[in-house]
């Protein structure tokens, strides 16, 4: 694979694999680094059937190696994990309460196992079926619509104002 | 998809670093070689050439001193049994009166 063709698919696919990737790890530096190395792996490689859905691929890839980097990480202490400062989500707004949306939807993200904060990403922002988000995580399509379900209670109890906030 | 969903989608992720593009594309290109691999990779294959002509000539060159060793234990047994031979003539003539 030559530079030209590597530089063509990753205008195509890095900004929606890096969002992905920073949503995962909420680390700047970890979910460049996974991305350097999808990247050189998916040009290095030879696959032996040809690759249908390039962005689906990608996303399985940096998935896999998302949860490696996990593991080697796992024994990281609880306080170092605490100290380490997250990287922002989300751009910032110009308009305040978007602003305030969009820290709160970065911490409720946060706040849900890896596994759900996956299916909600690709759901969400890649707008992919479940079958596909399934085909993607190694996982079934019930499995992904059940995490889907209950990170979306978690979401809309922290992000969706309550009856009695709307009323005042 | 309801409210909470559609907010979420209009939100904006950052992009990847500027030199991240760059420094792939970079790791791409081929490496500059140095040293003997550098000299020797211009032409693998005349080297391959070279190699197998080497080798052809090492087993002909042993052939040859297989062979050659093989003539001389010849040419050594007959020079043996010639001298055996003029000995028995000579011990036959010195027993003679």
């Amino acid at each position: 694979m030559t530079g030209e063709q590597l530089a063509k698919i990753y205008d195509e696919h890095a900004n929606a694999l890096f969002a992905f990737l920073l949503n995962l790890t909420r680390s700047e530096q970890d979910a460049r680094d996974i991305l350097h190395d999808v990247f050189i792996r998916f040009a290095q490689s030879t696959p032996s059937e040809p690759i249908l859905h390039m962005r689906a691929w990608l996303i399985k890839c940096c998935h896999r190696m998302a949860i490696d980097s996990f593991r080697k990480n796992a024994h990281r202490t609880k306080a170092h994990h605490d100290s380490q400062e997250l990287t922002d989500l989300f751009l910032s707004s110009p308009a305040s309460n978007d602003t305030e949306f969009s820290q709160a939807a970065a911490e409720a993200l946060h706040s849900l196992p890896a596994e759900q904060r996956a299916v909600v990403h690709l759901k969400i922002w890649e707008d992919m079926t479940f079958a596909q988000i399934g085909e993607a995580l190694k996982i079934p399509a019930n499995t992904a619509a059940s995490r889907y379900r209950y990170a979306l209670i978690k979401l809309k109890d922290v992000l969706e104002p309550q009856p009695h906030q709307k009323i005042v | 998809m309801n409210d909470v969903e559609n907010k979420l989608r209009q939100l904006q992720f950052p992009r990847p670093p500027e030199n991240l593009r760059s420094e792939l594309i970079a790791a791409m290109r081929p490496s500059p070689r140095s040293g003997l691999r550098d000299w020797l990779w211009p032409s693998p294959s005349a080297w391959a050439a070279v190699a197998a002509a080497w080798m052809i000539m090492a087993l002909l060159q042993m052939s040859q001193r297989a062979a050659s060793r093989d003539n001389l234990s010849i040419a050594t047994k007959q020079q043996i049994i010639r001298y055996a031979a003029m000995m028995q003539q000579n011990q036959s003539l010195i027993s003679q009166p």
